[in-house]
Parts: structure tokens; C-alpha cells; sequence
């Protein structure tokens, strides 16, 4: 059975602070269409809903046994808000013009926006980031990990898991990443990664318009596969290639267990080993 | 600009993965209010195609092919050692991939994470390569009928969205439109590359997710 709870604040004109036990299984659902949010944690089972509303924006909150829901309702105003939440607490987080920052947390979290930057640190479980026209970026989480804008940058760091990250106009920067499984597409940026290679990892990484830059640690076991069509290649490994076909070629290092796509259309794919290294030779497909 | 919270749940309503009492109250709301019950229509409507070709594509010509691809083939004189026993995935055959287009264009989100992400197959590559082979027609005329729904359903809902966004989402459109170019110029030249199918199905499939990005976005505005 529902519990509604509705607490309105009048533009301008009056503050939120409350705070609301958390039951263990709920969920914070939190939609603010302009402002920002931003998420914090404490170690009480409560949360606590700060929230500055202007320009004739309202505030609802309804709690039910599955869900805490937040949200400002009307097209007009914006709302900041400063949450407080139990570490375990899954997260929904959504905003049209909203920046959303969240640190600290260890459970879901799903934050999306259209004109915004999206911060997170911690996470795990499924774990997805999006905006439109604003960056993300994400650090420490664990677990099914889905990162994406469209026109701008996307930058995962201390990450374990499975790793989606995708923009169209942006960067994509992979540091210190920790998976068996990565996906990372751009059409107009570079990409950069920097992570384990796990001997039976799969790693596809591809730009249209842009650098490609791989950290390869000591030891890795791959097959890597290089595809491009105006771009070069550059390789800090001596270039022994097992099989070479027009714009495609393979690079066998150690066993060759992992498979390692790198795809730049008219970029320069960079084959680096980790740590500072300078390169030993380099060629045109 | 206001989101609203009914629409939002539309998609999971329509694919049937709300729990009983959020559907009760999806369609509650539906029967009082005109503007979610012409989004469903819509979303429906895409839907509807999307089944259609999900259910033609697979049946036709493209799996079989697929399957005939990656069956391993006795080795034959072409001086590259056998490579059983070493497991691959099988990703780049332009079949998969126009298959990958096409699911993904019929379906959404769960088909592209079938196709891309979890490969429906990881065995030994077979000794010689499978001759690359364009992107066939058909599955380009599927794509071409699904980016047309995307782009109805947007340009139904393009007066909701800030204008600010509307400019950035063209703009991307425009730098995946001219990717598309450069990867059908590059296939003109070279249409047995095996990378440049992919890459090109790649690119129309990221076209794909910017359109039901945007559609999404402009009828929950």
C-alpha cells in the first residue's frame, strides 16, 4: 500500500530539509528537470532531502515500501538538491537541464540527463551513466557498467566489471580498468585505455575520426587485432605480424589468449606498453 | 521542461516489464490522460514494425549464412597454421553484423546487447577465413524503414525538446551521417573488406541508438 507523502515548498520562498527512515530493498527515485543534484552518503538506515527550490519549482516526495521517489514536478524553476543517502541504496537518478554528482555510494545506480555533467563515484551492480550534452565520468565502480554521452567526454577510472562506454563527438578515456569484457566507441574523439588484459578478456575499442591508444602490461597474452582504412599504426612491440590483409592486420603477444580489437577509421591506433615507453617502430596499413 | 513520469514507463508498460501493480497504475493513468495514450500508439507502432522484422530477418537468408560461416571447415592449403583449439569470438563476418543491424533496429536495447556483447557463439576460427561479403540489401532496407520510424516519432516530438538540445542532437547526427559517408566511399573502393562491413554496420547501428535516444527523449519532454 502506498504512502504518499507530498511536502511543497513555494518558490522562492522556503527550504526542504527532512529525513525519511530507509528500509532495506528501497529505492531512491530522484527527477529534477532543471538544478542539481548532488548525492552523498552517511551510516544512518535514513535519507535525508535537502532541497532549494527558485523560480516556482516544487518539490514531491511519495514513499512507498519499494521506492522513495522525489521529484519537481511543472516545467518552470529548478531545484537543487542535497541528498543523503545509506551507502547501500540503489539509485535513480534523472534530469533534463541538471548536473547530478553522487560520491560514496556501493549500490545500483542509474543517473541520466540531457544537458548536464554526470559525476559518480562508487556503484556497482548495474551501473548506468548518460547524458546528452554533458560529461561523465565514472570512478571505482564495480559491476555491469554502461557509461555514454553523445557531445562530449566519457572517462572511467578504477573500474571492475563489465565496461560499456560510448559517445559520438567525445573522448573516451579507460584508466586503470579491471575487466575481462570492454566496449568503448566514439565516432569523432580519441580513445585511451589503460587496464589489465585479461588472458580470456575481449576488448574492442574504435573511434572513426580519432586516436586509438592502447596501454598493453607486461605479460599480456592477446591477439590484437588492428583495422583502420586512411589512418597508421604504431606499435611499441616489434611489429610480428601472424597475418596481415589489406587494412586489417593481427599481432600475436604471448600466448595470444585475449582478443584485442583496436579499429580507427582515419586515426593513429598506438600500441604502447604500460608506463612510459617510446616507440620502437612504426607503419602505415 | 517537465518529465513526465508516466511516460517514462511506457517503454517497460509496452515490453511488459513492469510488475502487476505498476502496470494497474500505467493503465489507470492511460485511460485518464490522451497525450500518454498517443505515445503508446507510437511507441506501438515501432514496435510493431521492429516485430516484424525481428521475426523475418533471422528466418530468411541471414542466419543460415551465419551458421554455414562459422561451422568449422576442413583446412586447406594457404600456408596460415590451423588454429583449433584456440578460442575466438566470432564478431566481425559482415552476415553478423548486418544481422546485428537489423536486430537492433527491430528491437532495441536487449538485441544490441545479444548481438554486441554476447556473441551467440565463441568457437574455434575456422583454418581460412570466410570470404567477407557486403552488408546485404535487405538488411540496409530495414535499417532505412527503422531509421524513417525513429525520425517520424522525433520530428513528432521535436517541438518538446529544448532547442539547445535539438541543435546537438542534429549535430551528432551529422557526424554519424558523415561517418556513414566515409565508411560507404571506403566500401566503394574496397567491398570485400571485412573490417569496413563492420565498421559501417557499426556506425549505422550507433545512428540507431542516437535516434531511439532522441525519440525517447522528445516524448517524455
Amino acid at each position: 500500500m502506498l504512502l504518499a507523502l507530498t511536502l511543497t515548498a513555494l518558490a522562492g520562498t522556503q527550504q526542504i530539509d527532512t529525513t525519511l527512515a530507509a528500509r532495506q530493498g528501497q529505492r531512491l527515485e530522484l527527477s529534477a528537470p532543471a538544478g542539481e543534484i548532488a548525492v552523498g552518503t552517511w551510516s544512518r538506515d535514513a535519507v535525508r532531502i535537502q532541497a532549494t527550490p527558485s523560480g516556482g519549482a516544487r518539490v514531491e516526495i511519495d514513499e512507498s515500501p519499494r521506492e522513495l521517489s522525489v521529484r519537481s514536478p511543472g516545467r518552470h524553476g529548478r531545484v537543487s538538491y542535497r541528498i543523503t543517502v545509506p551507502p547501500w541504496m540503489p539509485l535513480g537518478l534523472s534530469g533534463v537541464n541538471t548536473s547530478i554528482t553522487v560520491d560514496g555510494v556501493e549500490g545500483p545506480v542509474s543517473a541520466e540527463t540531457v544537458d548536464g555533467d554526470v559525476s559518480l563515484k562508487g556503484g556497482s551492480g548495474v551501473v548506468s551513466l548518460r547524458s546528452v550534452q554533458g560529461d561523465v565520468s565514472l570512478e571505482g565502480a564495480k559491476g555491469r557498467i554502461d557509461a555514454s554521452s553523445v557531445n562530449s567526454d566519457v572517462t572511467v577510472r578504477d573500474v571492475s566489471g563489465d565496461v560499456q562506454v560510448q559517445t559520438v563527438n567525445g573522448d573516451l578515456r579507460l584508466e586503470r580498468v579491471q575487466s575481462g569484457n570492454v566496449d568503448a566507441n566514439t565516432v569523432n574523439g580519441d580513445v585511451s585505455y589503460d587496464g589489465a588484459i585479461r588472458p580470456d578478456g575481449r576488448y574492442r575499442l574504435v573511434t572513426h575520426n580519432g586516436d586509438l591508444t592502447v596501454a598493453v602490461p607486461d605479460g599480456a597474452d592477446a591477439l590484437v587485432t588492428v583495422s583502420t582504412f586512411q589512418g597508421d599504426f604504431a606499435s611499441d612491440f616489434p611489429l610480428a605480424f601472424r597475418e596481415r590483409r589489406g587494412r586489417r592486420m593481427e599481432l600475436t603477444l604471448g600466448r595470444g589468449t585475449a582478443r584485442v580489437e583496436l579499429e580507427s577509421f582515419q586515426g593513429t591506433i598506438h600500441l604502447k606498453r604500460a608506463g612510459p615507453a617510446r616507440p620502437e617502430s612504426s607503419e602505415s596499413p | 521542461m517537465e518529465r513526465d513520469p508516466w511516460t517514462a514507463k511506457l517503454s517497460e508498460y509496452l515490453d511488459g516489464e513492469l510488475a502487476a501493480n505498476e502496470r494497474a497504475a500505467v493503465e489507470r493513468h492511460l485511460a485518464a490522460c490522451p497525450t500518454c495514450t498517443a505515445v503508446l500508439a507510437e511507441l506501438r507502432a515501432v514496435a510493431e514494425r521492429a516485430r516484424r522484422l525481428a521475426a523475418r530477418e533471422p528466418a530468411t537468408d541471414l542466419w543460415p549464412g551465419i551458421a554455414r560461416r562459422l561451422a568449422p571447415r576442413p583446412a586447406v592449403a594457404t600456408g596460415l597454421e590451423p588454429r583449433a583449439g584456440r578460442r575466438r569470438w566470432s564478431f566481425s563476418l559482415p552476415e553478423l553484423a548486418a544481422a546485428a543491424l537489423v536486430l537492433v533496429a527491430a528491437s532495441g536495447g536487449a538485441a544490441w546487447w545479444l548481438a554486441e556483447r554476447r556473441p551467440p557463439v565463441a568457437r574455434p576460427v575456422p583454418a581460412v577465413a570466410p570470404g567477407p561479403t557486403p552488408i546485404p540489401a535487405a538488411a540496409e532496407a530495414d535499417y532505412d524503414r527503422a531509421v524513417a520510424d525513429l525520425e517520424r516519432v522525433l520530428a513528432a516530438g521535436r517541438g518538446t525538446l529544448d532547442t539547445a538540445t535539438v541543435r546537438v542532437l542534429e549535430r551528432n547526427l551529422a557526424i554519424i551521417d558523415r561517418a556513414i559517408a566515409d565508411a560507404r566511399r571506403a566500401l566503394a573502393a574496397d567491398p570485400a573488406s571485412a573490417y569496413l562491413n563492420a565498421h559501417l554496420a557499426r556506425t549505422l547501428r550507433l545512428k540507431l541508438d542516437l535516434l531511439r535516444r532522441a525519440a525517447a527523449l522528445a516524448a517524455r519532454s
